[in-house]
This record gives structure tokens, C-alpha cells and sequence, in this order.
């Protein structure tokens, strides 16, 4: 197992105080928690913090880790020294410990082997009336966004660890065909009850939530229910106005684009979007105008005499 | 080995939602959490038979949330409220903002 250094992940010195260590915390919580962070890996982060901090927070488990010396690096390989009692301490206070098996769940080996995990759950599990509810659990649906417009079926196949009345653990295969009905929209969620992991003591199963991912593409965006386009036009579509076939999640659309169009406008396609149960979605392009260069000398003689022709100042408004 | 078990279809045109007893078994809280939460404007159940509270599961992963920030954070129901909100507006406003970057900038800024 690998050793872990606790007081980088809380990135404060080997003689930190007690306040320094729980400011600390604090401030790092704020960055990593999983529901306001954007940062990589949040999720593994703060989990490490957490484990960092249920440690370094209680002086006796603090004395303990510290005993082990300050000549580990992260990362390096370790064994629990011999006559190691950690787990003895941890015993005496599990009436009053304040985390469960739950939040234990998450720590590394290294925890459990100093704090004692796999100690903590026999001791439980003599007294027979320990019960737990199971884990949640989590599947993403990964869709084209063709497939949220037209619904679809998929078939998700997940691996569950299973534990039998001897206690022993064996894979289970469990298929779900899930049906997709047109209009489904990013991350919308179904729960599936009793479908996630198995309840120790007799509790029941936890349940299995599957969440809709729609992947990107590579012309629309989506929002909601509504479709976003690019759409590149001419200077002269623009000036002059314009019949453009648009594409659109049920095959092109006939488009006017009217003389004197400018650059950023919005122009909608209703009920273009995602179908939905009240009303569809809209479909908007966005103009944008592209000007050609001029690469021939006729090219660009056209683009001198337009600018003889055309007295036009686009930094008129400039003082 | 490796267990085969039958097939299990789920259908995403049926709406889940949960009730007030779900709820709180889940989320292993008792129903007047559930009441703060409604105070403090943080989930809008709606009414359905017999004036029985129906939750969406958006506003279950509101609530889980909710009690992830109380317990990570140590932030009371009306901060929670006020991260929420900030949260909801982060992600408008970055949705936005991708749309705005894809279509009108086109990556050229």
C-alpha cells in the first residue's frame, strides 16, 4: 500500500497548530468539493482531504500518524509497522466515533490499515444487527443528440459485486434495456429502485440512477431544448438578401434570409428544438458574414470599386 | 464465475419522482428537514392525491446536495440556498457563454 502524506494533501507544515490545520481544511474544502468545483479531479481531491483532515483533526490519531516519522514521501511503498496500535485506540472509540462505515468506505487502504477499517466492520458484524442500506449507484447514457431528437433504445450492461448468505463475493451481470423517448434532454435523470448495491444485515438494496449524457456535435449546440447553428452567409447574401436551405435535426429547412441581414443576428426556427411534452424546442442560426480575400487582380478591383461606390464607415460612431 | 441475471427495462418516458416517505428514507432525514427545506425555498414539491407531496428528482439531488454542503462545509440551510442559486446562475451563464464562444465568436477571442 502506499503511503500517504497528509500534511501536503493539507499542504501546511509537519508543525502546523491544530487551527492552522482546520483553516486549512476549510479553505481547501471550499475549492475541491465535488458540487462547486470545477477543478479536475475534485473528486479525488477532496476525498483525500477528507482523509487528511479526520486525521490530523484529532490529536490522538495526529500522535499516531506522526509517530511513523517524516521520512515517508507520498506515494512510497509502506507496511504497517510492527505493534501497531492504532486499531486498539480505534476500537475504544468507535461508541462515540463520528463517522460510519459509509464515509469510511471512501478512505484508502493506508487509512484503514493505520485506523482500522476491516477491524471495525467484524467488530459490527458479531453483533449481528448491524444494517445498512445500500449504495446508490450511478450509469451514464451516453447519446447522439440524433437520438435524443428520434428517442432510441440502449442497452447497458453493468458489473455488480454480489454477496452471497456465505459471504462470499461474486460478479453479477446485469442488463437494462432502457428506453429513450424523443426529447430527452441533457444530464435528465431516471431512478430505478432497489437497482443499486446490495443492503448488509438485511436492509435494502440502494437504487441505480441513469443519467442521460448527449454527446456533442459537430454543427448544432444544444440548450435546454433549443438547437444552436452557425450560419455563414455571404456579404452579398447578406446585402442582398437570400434562399438557404438550413439543416435541422428532421432534415433542411427553407430559410429567407432578407435583404440587409446583419452579422450576429439570431434568426428562429420554430419548434426546430427537442420535441417536449408541452412544446418542442426552437432552432436559432446565428449569421455570421465571411468576406472573401482577394486573391486575383480582378478580385481585387471589385473590392476597390466597392469601396469608391459605397461610402460606408463602419467607425462612424468613433469621436 | 460471472452470474447472468434477466433483463431489467426501464423506461424514461415514465417520470420518477419520490414520495415525502422515499424522501426521507434515501436521504436518511426526517420529514421537518424536509419542511426547512421547503421554508427556506430550496425545493418546490408539488401536490398530487390526497395532499401528498411529490419530489422530482432534480429536487432530490437538490436536497442531496443540500446535505453534502451541511455536512462537508458546515454551511446552514440559508447559505446552502444562497450557494445553490449561485451554482444554477454559473452554469447559465457558462452555457452561455459556450454557446456564444461556438457561434458568434467561433473561437476567436
Amino acid at each position: 500500500m502506499e503511503y500517504k502524506d497528509y500534511y501536503a494533501v493539507l499542504d501546511v507544515s509537519r508543525s502546523a497548530s491544530q487551527d492552522d490545520i482546520k483553516r486549512a481544511y476549510r479553505r481547501l474544502a471550499r475549492k475541491y468539493h465535488p458540487d462547486v468545483s470545477k477543478e479536475p479531479q475534485a473528486e479525488e481531491k477532496f476525498k483525500n482531504l477528507q482523509e487528511a483532515y479526520e486525521v490530523l483533526k484529532d490529536p490522538e490519531k495526529r500522535t499516531a500518524y506522526d509517530q511513523l516519522g517524516s521520512n515517508w514521501k507520498q506515494g512510497q511503498e509502506f507496511k504497517t509497522p510492527p505493534g501497531w496500535d492504532g486499531n486498539v485506540r480505534f476500537h475504544t472509540a468507535q461508541g462515540n466515533s463520528a463517522f460510519t462505515e459509509n464515509d469510511m468506505g471512501g478512505f484508502s487502504d493506508f487509512f484503514a490499515n493505520l485506523f482500522g477499517h476491516s477491524q471495525t466492520r467484524s467488530h459490527r458484524e458479531d453483533f449481528g444487527r448491524f444494517r445498512q442500506r445500500g449504495n446508490d449507484d450511478r450509469a451514464k447514457i451516453n447519446i447522439s443528440l440524433e437520438d435524443a431528437f428520434r428517442g432510441t433504445t440502449k442497452t447497458l450492461q453493468l458489473q455488480i459485486p454480489e454477496m452471497d448468505p456465505s459471504g462470499q463475493i461474486h460478479q453479477v451481470v446485469r442488463t437494462i434495456k432502457v428506453n429513450i423517448p424523443p426529447g430527452t434532454i441533457q444530464g435528465q435523470q431516471m431512478r430505478l429502485a432497489n437497482q443499486g448495491g446490495q443492503g448488509i444485515g438485511g436492509a435494502p438494496a440502494g437504487d441505480l440512477y441513469l443519467e442521460i449524457e448527449i454527446q456533442p456535435h459537430p454543427l448544432f449546440s444544444l440548450k435546454g431544448r433549443d438547437i444552436y447553428l452557425t450560419l455563414p452567409v455571404t456579404p452579398w447574401e447578406a446585402a442582398l438578401g437570400a434562399d438557404i436551405k438550413i439543416p435541422t435535426l428532421a432534415g433542411r429547412v427553407g430559410l429567407k434570409l432578407v435583404p440587409g441581414s446583419i452579422a450576429g443576428q439570431k434568426l428562429r426556427l420554430k419548434g426546430r428544438g427537442l420535441p417536449g411534452k408541452l412544446e418542442p424546442g426552437d432552432q436559432y442560426a446565428i449569421l455570421q458574414i465571411e468576406t472573401p480575400l482577394a486573391k486575383t487582380d480582378e478580385q481585387r478591383q471589385l473590392y476597390e470599386k466597392m469601396a469608391q461606390m459605397m461610402p460606408f464607415n463602419p467607425r462612424k460612431d468613433w469621436l | 464465475m460471472v452470474k447472468h441475471e434477466i433483463k431489467i427495462i426501464a423506461d424514461y418516458s415514465q417520470e420518477t419522482s419520490l414520495t415525502l416517505d422515499e424522501l426521507c428514507d434515501i436521504c436518511s432525514i426526517s420529514s421537518d428537514v424536509i419542511r426547512d427545506l421547503i421554508a427556506y425555498d430550496i425545493i418546490h414539491p408539488q401536490t398530487e392525491n390526497q395532499n401528498q407531496w411529490v419530489f422530482n428528482l432534480v429536487e432530490f439531488q437538490r436536497v442531496k446536495t443540500v446535505l453534502r454542503l451541511q455536512h462537508d462545509l458546515d454551511v446552514n440551510f440559508a447559505g446552502a440556498a444562497l450557494a445553490l442559486d449561485l451554482l444554477d446562475e454559473i452554469e447559465e451563464l457558462r452555457a452561455h457563454a459556450a454557446l456564444l464562444e461556438r457561434h458568434v465568436l467561433r473561437g476567436k477571442l
